[in-house]
């Protein structure tokens, strides 16, 4: 199947036609990719490659999805419009979109941790690229910029064009403000100890500081091997948590994490990184509404946990410093 | 979702039947010069345009290139109603190859101006000459003919310039 017939399929999949609606539906649809290609290769050329053919269907499909998203379009009302119309309104709400994310992504970049990882570094610019090169009329649907530093919880790749600048720079942002919690030469210290070079290094930032906080908020609370989630939910967050901003651990503090998770399993580890990970956010004043977006790098260091535990390599996931005091225990 | 209601069939569909009555209209034009097209054979060529577009990897809106194609070869002195649908299918699978090769540089217009031009001289009605031509070629015969003048290479002009 081309991919120009995926992506009608894929549209219409989510409005479940009828087969004459669907039949009525590529009729008009036809008609605009029409319409959208003489404008394209104007009254010079009456043909063009296929692949661009499938990439300006792409493109309206992607703006049509835009509209029917914004505008909450029942079936009934997309099959009744002038398809043309909502092409030139979807072409106003990228456009729309297109300056709102510019100011956003401007935001983010004034306010951007200041770890010169060359991957976040480059990235956070070429996005300025994209802004300069996207054409929401003709390739609505693709990132004219190059994506490389890589975020915590990965964007689906089913997710195109604006949309998914949209969510990077809001995940990014997300991360940013996490970071952000915790004293920068803290940070750097973490990166230094768990990188070989974190400057250079392909990686995301966010993920070590994450992974030790949670570590460290662990210890904080003085936990017990024999704690059961139900102790962990009345833990006292407003004690013993002066160590909080300390993100190396030391070596015996990993011992005692490692004691900790022995006794859990997968699920069980996951329970207490949340519960952790609420309890964290909820000293640093971290706003809530963001602690879900956490919750798949939390799955994955589960399992990290469980299997480098098993093998009693924990320090390969929690970064420790041997001269690391430990933490004290109130 | 029935694969009879395709991108693909819908766009076949409406080549063929759009097309179809344009062609025939073109007849008006071929019959001053003894050629005309008969339902048949029109039948054949619209399915050799989407053989074409297909071989060729390409999409076409609108009606075609073949009665552009028809207008601008039926005064041929090379074209007699005994080869008419078969030169006009070698044509037209010619000229979408020629677009593919052009790379878009060239418009719908200029491609068919070089191919009639290059059909009704040097190549003396050999369908089988013209379509071996590289892009390069077609354009540097093809614009010659229009100018005897002109040259790529003002080099080879000699002694003229």
């Amino acid at each position: 199947m081309s991919t120009c017939d995926n992506s009608t399929n894929n549209l219409t999949s989510v409005f479940q036609f009828t087969e004459e609606e669907y039949q009525h539906y590529l009729t008009k649809l036809w008609d605009l990719l029409t319409w959208q290609a003489k404008r394209k290769i104007g009254i010079d050329s009456s043909s063009m490659p296929s692949e661009q053919a499938d990439n300006l269907l792409e493109s309206i499909l992607y703006t049509l999805s835009i509209v029917c998203e914004e505008d909450n379009l029942s079936p009934q009302k997309m099959l009744e419009a002038d398809f043309h119309e909502l092409i030139r309104r979807g072409w106003a709400i990228l456009d729309c979109k297109r300056r709102e994310l510019y100011e956003r992504w401007n935001t983010l970049c004034q306010n951007a941790p200041n770890i010169p990882n060359v991957y976040y570094v480059t990235t956070l610019k070429n996005i300025q690229q994209f802004f300069q090169s996207y054409d929401l009329y003709y390739q609505a649907h693709e990132i004219p910029c190059s994506i490389d530093y890589p975020i915590l919880s990965p964007i689906s790749e089913e997710i195109k064009g604006i949309s998914y600048i949209e969510e990077y720079v809001m995940r990014v942002g997300i991360e940013n403000e996490f970071i952000h919690c915790f004293p920068l030469e803290n940070v750097l210290r973490l990166l230094n100890i768990a990188t070989e070079d974190y400057l250079e290094d392909y990686m995301n930032l966010c993920d070590f500081i994450l992974t030790n906080a949670i570590g460290r908020t662990l210890l904080n609370n003085s936990i017990d091997i024999t704690d059961t989630l139900d102790n962990m939910n009345t833990w006292d967050n407003t004690a013993a948590l002066d160590n909080t901003f300390s993100l190396v651990l030391s070596k015996p503090d990993i011992q005692k994490l490692s004691l900790f998770f022995s006794k859990r399993n997968r699920e069980e580890i996951l329970e207490s990184l949340l519960s952790a990970l609420e309890t964290l956010c909820r000293h640093l004043c971290y706003p809530e509404e963001n602690i879900p977006y956490f919750s798949e790098a939390l799955t994955s260091l589960s399992i990290r946990i469980e299997t480098a535990n098993n093998t009693e390599c924990l320090g390969n996931v929690f970064h420790y410093s041997a001269f690391q005091s430990p933490c004290k225990l109130q | 979702m029935s694969n009879e209601f395709s991108m693909q069939n819908i766009r076949q569909q409406m080549l063929i039947e759009n097309a179809k009555q344009e062609i025939i209209a073109c007849n008006s034009i071929s019959e001053r010069y003894g050629l005309a097209l008969s339902e048949a054979e029109i039948k054949e060529l619209m399915e050799c345009r989407i053989t074409a577009l297909k071989n060729t990897g390409r999409v076409e809106f609108g009606n075609g290139i073949l009665p552009k194609l028809i207008y601008s070869f039926c005064d041929s002195p090379y074209m007699e109603q005994d080869n008419y649908s078969h030169i006009l299918a070698e044509l037209q699978d010619a000229f979408y190859n020629f677009k593919n090769d052009s790379e878009e540089q060239f418009s719908d217009d200029e491609i068919i101006e070089y191919m009639v031009n290059i059909f009704n001289g040097k190549a003396q009605g050999s369908v089988e000459y013209l379509t071996q031509l590289s892009i390069d070629s077609l354009y540097r015969y093809g614009s010659e003919s229009v100018n005897p003048f002109h040259t790529a290479n003002f080099e080879e002009a000699g002694d003229l310039f």
